[in-house]
C-alpha cells in the first residue's frame, strides 16, 4: 500500500452539478497504482476513461473521494502547488498530440523546463537529448505542421519526459496512428517503463496493446468492472 | 521565467500574426505619432521663433515714461524733472548686476580719421552702451564689444567696423591701436580700439563712399544725469526670464515714482504681441492634437484589449496545454500582459518614427517655404526641428501603461482558465 504512487479512494465525478443536466460520470472509483507499474485502462467510448485520467493528471478535481499522489493529498493543494506537481511529476501524452503550432519541435520539448525555470542553454541541451531518445534528432527545427502524426507523438513523448516526471499519463497515444507507427510508440513506452522505471497509465482501445502491460483496468459506465494482470 | 523569455515569447506570437498585430497597433501608432508631431511642432516653432527673435534682439523691452492716468490736462502738468534720466537706468543696472543692460546708441558727431596711408576716412562717432551690441545682434570679428565697465569708468576705448579696420591698417590687427579722430567741432580725441564688428552688406556698400560708425562708451561723452529720455531700451538677461525681468523693472521704477502723482515708467513690449498670437495658435493646435492623441490611444487600448480577448479564445487549447505542462497562472498572465505591452511598445516605436519623419518633413517644407516665399527672412528664420526627448520617453512609458491596463483583464481571464476546460476547448 505504502509504495503506491497513485491512490484513489471512492472517487465520484459529476458534471453540471446543481443544474437540470447534472451528470455523474465516475462512480466510487478506488485504485492503487504502485510505483513503476505500466497500467492500461480500457473500456468503451464514453465510459469515463479520459475523465479519470484528467483527475489523475490534476487537470480536474473529483467531486468527492480522495486522491493521494506521491503521498500528497491533492484536495488540499492550491492552484500553484498543483501546477508545480504537474510540472515536475507528470508527463502528458495526448491523442491529438497538443503541440503548440507556433513553436518548433525543440521549443515544444523545452516548455516544461521553461516553466520549471531551467536556463535556456540547459533547456536546449536536455531537449536535444530527449529528441535523440525518441529518434527525432533530425527534426528539431521542424514545426508541428511539418511533422507526421507518429513524429508528432514522439515529440510529445519527449516533451512529457522533459522534467523527468515519475508518472506518464497517455490518453490514447496511438489512437490517431496506424498500427506500425503505434507499435513504435508503444515500444518507447515499454523502454521508459523498463529502463527508467516510469509509472505509466495508458488509455487504449486496442486489446493487444493493453495486454502487453502489467495490468489492465476495465471501466464501464464510470465503474471499474475488472482489474487484471496483463498476459505478458 | 525571466523577463527576456517573456519578451521573446510575446514577440514570437506577435510575429505569428503580423497583419493583425499591425492593425491592432494602428490606434497606438496614430496616437503616439500625434503626440510626437505636436510636441515637435511646438518645440520647433518656439526654437525657431527664439532664434529669429534673438537675431532681432528679442530679449528687450522699453522703459516707457507715461501718465499714470490719461486725463485731458495731464500733459500740462508735465515738469522737466518728471522725466526719468538715463542715470536712473544705470542705477537699475547696478542694482541688478548681470540682469539688465541699457541699449542706447546716440549720434554724437561726425569726424575724420587719418589712416596710415595718409587718407582720411569719414566716420560717425556714436556714444553707445553695452546693451546695444547684444540687442542688435552685432557680430564680433575681433576683440570685444564695449562693456558696462568701459562705460562707467569712461574709458577711451572704441569698437570699429571691419572695413574701417582694414582701411586703417590693412591686414595687421587694429586691436589696442590708438586712433585719433578729428571731430567736426574742431577737437581731437584719441581712442584705443578694443573690438571690430562685422559690417553687414549694406555697411560695406556704404563704407566705400560714406562714413562708418565708431562706437565709444556712452558716458565718455555724455553725462547720464543730464540726459533724460521717455523711451529707453532695456535688454534683459534670458536666464532671468521675461517675467521676473518685468517685475524687477516695475518695482524699481515704482520706488522712484510712487510719490509722483501723475507720471511713472512702465514696461512696453508691443513686439511680444506676435509671439502671443503664435502661442495662441500653437495652444489651439496642441489641444486639437492632444484630443486626437487621447482618443486614438483610448481606442488603441480598447483595440488591444479586444484583440487579446480574441487571441485568448483562439489559443484556449494552447493555454490548456501550457497549464498541463505546469505553467502557473502567473506565467500565463505575464505571457499575455507582456504580449499586450509589446504590441503597444512596438506601436509606439512605429508612432515615434512616423511622428519624427513627419516633423522633419514639415521642417523641410517650412524652410523651403521660407527660402522661396520670403527669402529676405532666410537669414533670420532658421527653421529648427526640435523633437522633445521627454515626449518620446513619455510616449514609450504611456504605451507600456496602456499595454498593462488593457492587457491585464484578458490576461487574467486566460490565467484563471480551468486547465481541463481549456484543454477540451475546440
Ligand atoms: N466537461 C464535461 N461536461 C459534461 N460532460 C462531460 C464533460 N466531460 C466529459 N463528459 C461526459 O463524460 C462522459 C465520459 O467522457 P470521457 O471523455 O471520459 O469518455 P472516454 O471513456 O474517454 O471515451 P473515449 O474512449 O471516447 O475517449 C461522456 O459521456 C462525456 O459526454
Ligand atoms: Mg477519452
Amino acid at each position: 500500500m505504502n509504495d503506491s504512487i497513485i491512490s484513489l479512494k471512492n472517487i465520484d465525478k459529476k458534471f453540471n452539478i446543481g443544474q437540470d443536466n447534472e451528470l455523474q460520470i465516475l462512480f466510487d472509483i478506488s485504485l492503487e497504482i504502485p510505483k513503476g507499474q505500466f497500467v492500461s485502462i480500457v473500456g468503451s467510448s464514453g465510459a469515463g476513461k479520459s475523465t479519470l485520467m484528467n483527475i489523475l493528471g490534476l487537470l480536474d478535481k473529483p467531486t468527492s473521494g480522495s486522491y493521494t499522489l506521491n503521498r500528497f493529498c491533492t484536495s488540499e493543494l492550491n492552484d500553484k502547488q498543483l501546477s508545480k506537481i504537474r510540472n515536475a511529476e507528470i508527463g502528458f501524452v495526448f491523442q491529438t498530440f497538443n503541440l503548440i503550432p507556433r513553436l518548433n519541435a525543440i521549443k515544444n520539448v523545452e516548455l516544461p523546463m521553461l516553466y520549471k525555470g531551467v536556463a535556456q542553454k540547459e533547456r536546449t541541451e536536455n531537449a536535444r537529448k530527449l529528441m535523440e531518445m525518441v529518434g527525432m534528432s533530425d527534426r528539431c527545427e521542424h514545426f508541428p505542421n511539418q511533422l507526421s502524426g507518429g513524429q508528432k507523438q514522439r515529440v510529445s513523448i519527449a516533451r512529457a519526459m522533459a522534467n523527468e516526471p515519475s508518472i506518464i499519463l497517455a490518453d490514447e497515444p496511438t489512437g490517431a496512428l496506424d498500427t506500425v507507427t503505434g507499435r513504435k510508440i508503444m515500444d518507447i513506452f515499454h523502454r521508459l517503463n523498463k529502463e527508467q522505471g516510469k509509472t505509466i497509465v495508458l488509455i487504449t482501445h486496442s486489446p493487444e496493446l493493453a495486454s502487453e502491460t502489467d495490468r489492465i483496468v476495465t471501466i464501464s459506465d464510470g465503474k471499474i468492472i475488472s482489474d487484471s494482470e496483463g498476459t505478458q | 521565467m525571466n523577463l527576456i523569455e517573456c519578451v521573446k515569447m510575446a514577440v514570437s506570437s506577435i510575429k505569428a500574426n503580423k497583419m493583425r498585430s499591425l492593425l491592432t497597433m494602428l490606434g497606438i501608432i496614430i496616437g503616439i505619432s500625434a503626440v510626437i508631431i505636436i510636441t515637435t511642432i511646438g518645440g520647433s516653432v518656439k526654437a525657431t521663433m527664439n532664434n529669429a527673435f534673438n537675431s532681432f534682439g528679442m530679449n528687450y523691452f522699453y522703459g516707457w515714461f507715461t501718465p499714470k492716468e490719461y486725463t485731458e490736462d495731464v500733459y500740462d502738468k508735465l515738469e522737466a524733472d518728471d522725466l526719468p534720466t538715463l542715470q536712473m537706468y544705470y542705477d537699475l543696472v547696478e542694482k541688478y548686476p548681470d540682469q539688465f543692460e541699457i541699449s542706447e546708441n546716440e549720434f554724437y558727431c561726425d569726424g575724420k580719421v587719418l589712416n596710415q596711408k595718409n587718407d582720411y576716412q569719414n566716420i560717425s562717432l556714436r556714444c553707445t552702451t553695452s546693451g546695444y551690441f547684444s540687442m542688435t545682434n552685432k557680430k564680433l570679428a575681433e576683440g570685444r564689444f564695449l562693456t558696462l565697465r568701459d562705460d562707467l569708468e569712461k574709458k577711451s576705448v572704441a569698437v570699429v567696423s571691419q572695413s574701417f579696420a582694414h582701411k586703417y591698417c590693412g591686414n595687421s590687427s587694429i586691436i589696442n591701436k590708438p586712433i585719433t579722430i578729428a571731430l567736426q567741432t574742431g577737437e581731437e580725441a584719441i581712442f584705443y580700439v578694443v573690438g571690430v564688428y562685422e559690417d553687414n552688406t549694406t555697411d560695406v556698400e556704404r563704407s566705400s563712399s560714406e562714413k562708418t560708425n565708431i562706437y565709444v562708451p556712452f558716458q565718455y561723452l555724455v553725462d547720464p544725469k543730464n540726459c533724460s529720455s521717455n523711451y529707453v531700451t532695456v535688454v534683459w538677461n534670458q536666464d532671468m526670464g521675461i517675467k521676473s525681468a518685468k517685475e524687477n523693472f516695475t518695482r524699481f521704477f515704482e520706488n522712484i515714482y510712487h510719490s509722483n502723482e501723475y507720471w511713472h515708467v512702465e514696461v512696453d513690449e508691443y513686439d511680444q504681441e506676435m509671439l502671443g498670437t503664435i502661442n495662441i495658435a500653437l495652444n489651439i493646435l496642441t489641444i486639437a492634437f492632444s484630443v486626437i492623441a487621447a482618443i486614438s490611444l483610448l481606442v488603441g487600448g480598447i483595440g488591444v484589449m479586444n484583440i487579446m480577448l480574441v487571441s485568448i479564445v483562439e489559443r484556449t487549447s494552447e493555454i490548456g496545454v501550457r497549464k498541463a505542462l505546469g505553467a502557473q497562472n502567473s506565467s500565463i498572465r505575464i505571457q499575455f500582459v507582456m504580449e499586450a505591452i509589446m504590441i503597444c511598445i512596438i506601436g509606439s516605436i512605429i508612432g515615434i518614427l512616423i511622428g519624427l519623419g513627419f516633423s522633419y518633413l514639415l521642417g523641410f517644407v517650412g524652410s523651403y517655404v521660407v527660402t522661396t516665399v520670403v527669402p529676405e527672412y532666410a537669414d533670420v528664420v532658421d527653421v529648427t526641428v526640435k523633437p522633445s526627448v521627454i515626449a518620446i520617453i513619455i510616449s514609450v512609458l504611456s504605451s507600456i501603461l496602456i499595454g498593462v491596463t488593457f492587457g491585464f483583464y484578458p490576461a487574467n481571464r486566460a490565467a484563471k482558465m480551468n486547465p481541463i476546460d481549456a484543454l477540451r476547448h475546440e
